[in-house]
């Protein structure tokens, strides 16, 4: 077994029913989630698979009326789900904090992006102007947007779309916070503008210590820039291992052929390995395994839902029949 | 890929064109969406353009099916010039020219029932209803859907299903050329290989002709036999695709091929990280577009503009010092 090692996030079994027109949603269906200090862990899945769903929650930005959430998340000690809306508020954006896909909803059009970064140091660390402006300066430095003087009176129209991220950035770490949500943070951006954001995340969780729960549905940016992975399917993590192991040793069905499915350079294949069928809907709450439907291995078995089981070192993942064709390696670690 | 040379009559050329330019006025400026862009598309063929935006990739997609006028330079579909045409002299090429659009839920009307939306294109073009549903039965069987997907209406069907019916769509009038714009980038992956798979199997049974517009090497690398890459209006660089791949010339390619993310962890190679943004399309220096974010960059890129030429192996190269 792996030592225990302090962890800085843990979900346990986390749940999330929303309201809707059509019904109830099982959005979350028991996700467990370990993020240690200082990593950068990847969430992958398709759409709907939850992983926004997951980082809501943590941030508890759901709406209180018209969902039901169960289950643990463990920040610090502390349980976020039971704490106090005024607790949270000190934690979001000051422990925790996030970024979004799309820089340009995220900002506010008529503030002027310096403005917009001071706020966070005049709310959360109670400065006067003056210090606000000065450690604005300094972090919009920080994130590679210079001259800060010019920048900070401009306003988010006059930046490009990297350019907007990585204020979106500078925001988000104004506060030093411990982890870091970013959000499909590329997914908007063009390929050359997201190496360059991709390798500024990477500099700061280094520089900072900061961990980093990066949601992506890229698994190249998965292998960039990721330590440990964790797949989401129906609203469970199915998987979650380290970086390397993801790609040559996937465990559960669903990431290996996740995985296979992405056309590679040089590949010279004429047909792609598909995945036949469509994820479910999760109106009903599931007692089989999610992936039964579509999965070649499929047996009696699978009409329970599987548990969550060791398969290697720091490595689960929630399958009754885990691979062992070409991964020996976690063979050995069973026995 | 080299799967489908035999697809490919290279004898007849469905679309020329020749110093395609597209100018738009900008203040007292004039923005070079397309700044002189040549190639041809032979029947059968497919041809990858691959850029960031604003690279021009959409502008030269829509101008060649003439959505809009064109500033200079020809567009030779099947023999015919088009590029001057008017409205009504264009009608009967329409139809021989189709588009798929990157967001299917944006491309159908949402208070249309799909069945509706897909015959629609028939009749304006006077299919006889007899004729319509007997293609539409034929397409549904291609593109693997159920008959009743034609009583339903958009926002009952997912991403991948309404991409599918968008391909029927395109092919109701069995169009000589389509233009597909983006047409796997909103969807997720697993969907994704079923799309690509789908345009594979689609133009081995009726030959299509296409120009496939992506931003994703990877996607291009997989579905096209030809590859050009834009940068700023112009092609920079353009090859077959197994040649493109295999000797990169142009230092843009380059450092766009370093920029994917590549799917291997073990894979560590170095990565060329290009400074700042791509510049204004307004009102560019002399010299080469590339200039200011090139590695190579001399002085006599800032004072020439280098011209696109062949080097062998069909490769063509706008550089003046293309990589060995």
């Amino acid at each position: 077994m792996e030592p225990k090692t302090e962890n800085l996030l843990e979900i346990k079994e986390l749940k999330v029913d929303l309201m809707t027109v059509r019904g109830i949603v099982h959005a979350l269906n028991g996700v467990n989630l370990t993020i240690r200090p200082g990593e950068i862990h990847g969430l992958v899945g398709e759409s709907g698979s939850g992983k926004s769903m997951t980082s809501k929650s943590i941030m508890r930005l759901h709406n209180e009326q018209r969902s039901r959430m169960k289950g643990e998340i463990i920040f610090q000690g502390e349980d976020l789900l039971k704490a106090s809306k005024k607790k949270m508020q000190t934690v979001r954006g000051k422990e925790i904090s996030m970024i979004f896909q799309d820089p340009m909803t995220s900002l506010n059009p008529l503030l002027t992006i310096g403005e917009q970064i001071a706020e966070t140091y005049r709310q959360h660390e109670k400065c006067t102007k003056a210090e606000a402006k000065k450690k604005t300066y300094e972090i919009l430095e920080k994130v590679g947007i210079n001259p800060p003087e010019k920048r900070y009176g401009q306003y988010p129209f006059e930046l490009s779309g990297g350019l907007q991220q990585r204020v979106m950035i500078a925001m988000a770490i104004a506060c030093s916070p411990v982890l870091l949500i970013a959000d499909e943070p590329t997914t908007a951006l063009d390929v050359t503008i997201q190496a360059q954001i991709l390798e500024l995340l990477q500099h700061l969780s280094r520089d900072m210590g900061m961990s980093i729960l990066l949601i992506t549905h890229n698994f190249g940016i998965v292998a960039e820039i990721c330590d440990r992975v964790s797949v989401m399917y129906a609203g469970r993590v199915v998987e979650t291992c380290d970086t390397k192991t993801i790609f040559r040793h996937a465990a559960h069905p669903y990431s290996k052929a996740l995985i296979d499915s992405i056309p590679k350079i040089g590949m010279n294949v004429e047909y792609l390995p598909t995945i036949p069928g469509a994820p479910p809907e999760l109106f009903e709450e599931n007692q089989a395994c999610p992936y039964l439907p579509r999965c070649p291995y499929q047996d009696e078995l699978c009409r329970q839902m599987p548990p969550e089981q060791v398969c290697g070192k720091g490595h689960t993942a929630a399958c009754h029949h885990l691979r062992s064709g070409n991964d020996g390696a976690n063979q050995e670690a069973r026995q | 890929m080299n799967h489908n040379e035999n697809l490919i009559n290279r004898e007849h050329k469905i679309i020329e064109v020749r110093n395609l330019k597209k100018y738009y006025p900008s203040g007292s400026k004039t923005l070079k969406a397309l700044d002189g862009v040549s190639f041809d598309i032979c029947e059968g063929e497919i041809i990858g353009i691959v850029g960031e935006s604003g690279c021009g990739k959409s502008t030269l997609g829509r101008s060649i099916l003439r959505l809009f006028p064109v500033t200079e330079g020809e567009i030779i579909f099947d023999g015919t010039d088009i590029s001057k045409m008017n409205r009504r002299q264009l009608k009967p090429y329409r139809k021989n020219m189709q588009m798929i659009f990157q967001n299917p839920y944006s491309s159908f009307n949402p208070k249309q029932r799909i069945g509706s939306a897909l015959t629609e294109v028939g009749k304006v073009y006077g299919m006889t209803d007899q004729e319509i549903q007997k293609k539409l039965s034929q397409l549904l069987e291609y593109i693997r859907l159920p008959e009743d997907m034609l009583q339903r209406s958009p926002g009952e069907l997912s991403g991948g299903q309404l991409q599918r019916l968008a391909i029927a769509r395109a092919l109701i009038l069995n169009p000589a050329f389509i233009v597909a714009d983006e047409p796997v980038s909103a969807l997720d992956v697993s969907v994704q290989a079923q799309i690509l798979n789908l345009i594979t199997d689609l133009r081995k049974k009726l030959r299509m002709t296409m120009l496939f517009i992506s931003h994703e090497m990877t996607v291009v690398e997989h579905i096209c036999d030809q590859v050009a890459v834009m940068y700023l209006g112009k092609i920079v660089e353009m090859a077959p695709t197994k040649e493109l791949f295999a000797h990169i010339r142009h230092p843009y390619t380059q450092a766009l091929m370093s920029a994917i993310p590549k799917a291997d962890p073990e894979e560590k190679k170095e990565r060329i990280i290009l400074e700042g943004d791509i510049p204004n399309a307004i009102d560019l220096p002399a010299g080469c577009s590339f200039a200011s974010r090139c590695r190579y960059c001399t002085q006599e890129c800032r004072e020439k503009t280098p011209e696109l030429t062949m080097t062998g192996s069909g490769h063509q190269v706008a550089c003046h010092h293309p990589i060995e």
